[in-house]
């Protein structure tokens, strides 16, 4: 391994916390029940990643 | 002696990035918003619930996945708290939804307790694994 795939790695884990703060943010500030469109936009995204690879079980190496 | 220092710190870097999200997202979570006062405080708990804890989970397998190898050789137990999420976590989120709007279209009790079980579910499979990423504890499959 190593000097630039360590950075990338680290690189990488900060990307996908900054991709999220804002959906954190807007998560916290949600005061009543979500609206029917609100729900769809939710379940249309998580389905939409449980579809993909990074949501597939592995098969770790015995 | 620097070759090892590396991984490790890729290892420190990937759980720190990872606790930070499990950390803060619950502070977040609570934050200063205030109930409307026509809402059903069990509706808006699980749906800020699903939501944040999809955010979460969807960030812990995206990292483990991006780098499996090098977590691998530093700690197998990550892959299998990645595939605990990929499978409990991807059911009881998806249970949470469906119970959330079974209670939503008929507000009895026993919709509410099945929304309330699944919140639960959740809750717990974020304890464990934050518990996990945090101390290093074996978790039970």
């Amino acid at each position: 391994m190593n000097v630039a795939a360590i950075i990338l790695g680290l690189t990488d884990a900060a990307i996908l916390i900054l991709e999220r703060v804002g959906s954190l943010r807007q998560i916290a500030a949600q005061s009543g029940e979500l609206t029917p469109e609100q729900e769809l936009e939710l379940d249309t995204k998580m389905a939409a990643a449980f579809a993909q690879a990074k949501w597939q079980p592995s098969t770790p190496p015995e | 002696m620097k070759k090892r220092l590396l991984p490790l710190l890729l290892l420190v870097g990937t759980l720190a990035a990872t606790n930070v999200l499990f950390v803060a997202a619950p502070v977040m979570l609570t934050g200063c918003a205030h109930l409307q006062t026509n809402a059903d405080q069990v509706v808006v708990r699980s749906e800020q619930l699903a939501a944040g804890a999809f955010e979460l989970m969807d960030a812990l397998v995206e990292m483990e996945i991006n780098n499996r190898d090098s977590l691998r050789k530093l700690n197998p137990n990550i892959e299998r708290v990645a595939n605990r999420i990929r499978t409990e976590g991807r059911k009881g989120l998806e249970e949470l939804r469906t119970a959330t709007k079974i209670y939503k279209a008929h507000r009895t009790p026993e919709n509410k307790a099945n929304v309330e079980t699944w919140i639960a579910t959740i809750e717990n499979l974020k304890r464990i694994a934050r518990e996990y990423l945090v101390s290093s504890k074996p978790i039970v499959p």
